[in-house]
């Protein structure tokens, strides 16, 4: 097994990518905290402009319509 | 709220993307949404604000829960103006907090402009190993010498070599898709300063096991 070498942080950062994307729908605010109440120690996104120069959060900056309403499996 | 959804499920050896159905079944999807998409997508960049579907968090509600428990946050800077996008995450950041975001761009070029614009912010050389024509020695001077404060590359690029070449610049190492105990245990291991996973579970308990209770 490899030894332990040192880092320039100590701990290492430990970053939920897209929040707990494993767990939650990607980039939002359930899923950071989520992130946060399972141990994360860092938060991870993707950031955009709107058209009016608001900066927000989402993976591929696509938005599109749904049939119906969208909603949570729980809901 | 979703993360009752998830909280239904072990944190420890959790699989992706179970959720809770209303009736209390275990059903697997990636985002725990119904409703098949149609039509015509629109980039975020062509929609106001205001007409952006309620899920998508605005920068500063990130900010506000990760000022509140302390934490930073890293940033992949998306679509065609990063100057843009950069000026508009860091004027909402005070400057005493600005050490604590991190700002991604996969363009070196791009990364380099944004260090003289913002001397202030930290900055990210989000990269593959193999994109890096020079090698990774001189990539790590020219890191140092714009004070760019990390590299970031997927899990596959990094060993222990490479790690301790760009700490003796100076330069901070960051690792993604850090999914599986296979991974994550060798890339702290390695001296990586900050891990991405979508696994958190995982990935804390990993890390407890190598650093202690108080990571």
């Amino acid at each position: 097994m490899q030894q332990q070498l040192p880092s320039l942080i100590d701990p290492p950062i430990l970053f939920a990518h897209r929040g707990a994307r494993a767990h939650a729908p990607e980039n939002t605010m359930d899923a950071f905290e989520l992130a946060l109440r399972l141990g994360a120690t860092g938060l991870e996104s993707d950031v955009w402009c709107t058209a009016d120069g608001v900066a927000v959060l989402d993976h591929d900056g696509r938005i599109g319509r749904r049939i119906g309403r969208s909603r949570r499996s729980g809901k | 709220m979703a993360a009752s959804g998830a909280a239904s499920v072990d944190p420890v050896g959790l699989e992706s993307d179970v959720w809770c159905t209303a009736d209390g079944v275990a059903v697997l999807d990636h985002d725990g949404r119904i409703g098949r998409r149609i039509g015509r997508s629109r980039s975020i960049t062509q929609v106001r604000r205001g007409d952006l579907p309620a899920h998508i968090p605005d920068w500063v509600e990130l900010l506000e829960l990760a000022r509140r428990h302390s934490v930073p946050v890293s940033l992949d800077i998306k679509g065609d103006d990063p100057d843009a996008i950069a000026d508009a995450v860091l004027d909402a950041v005070e400057p005493a907090w600005r050490p604590h975001v991190w700002l991604c761009h996969p363009d070196i070029d791009v990364t380099l402009r944004l260090r003289e614009r913002h001397r202030d912010a930290r900055l990210v050389d989000s990269t593959r190993l193999h994109r890096i024509a020079e090698g990774p020695e001189r990539r790590a001077a020219r890191l140092a010498d714009a004070g760019v404060d990390a590299i970031n590359m997927r899990i596959d690029d990094w060993n222990g070599g490479l790690t301790t070449l760009f700490h003796r610049f100076g330069v901070h190492t960051l690792g993604w898709d850090l999914q599986h105990e296979h991974q994550l245990r060798p890339g702290l291991r390695m001296g990586l300063d900050g891990i991405f996973s979508d696994h958190v579970d995982r990935m804390v308990d990993v890390a407890r096991d190598e650093f202690g209770p108080g990571v």
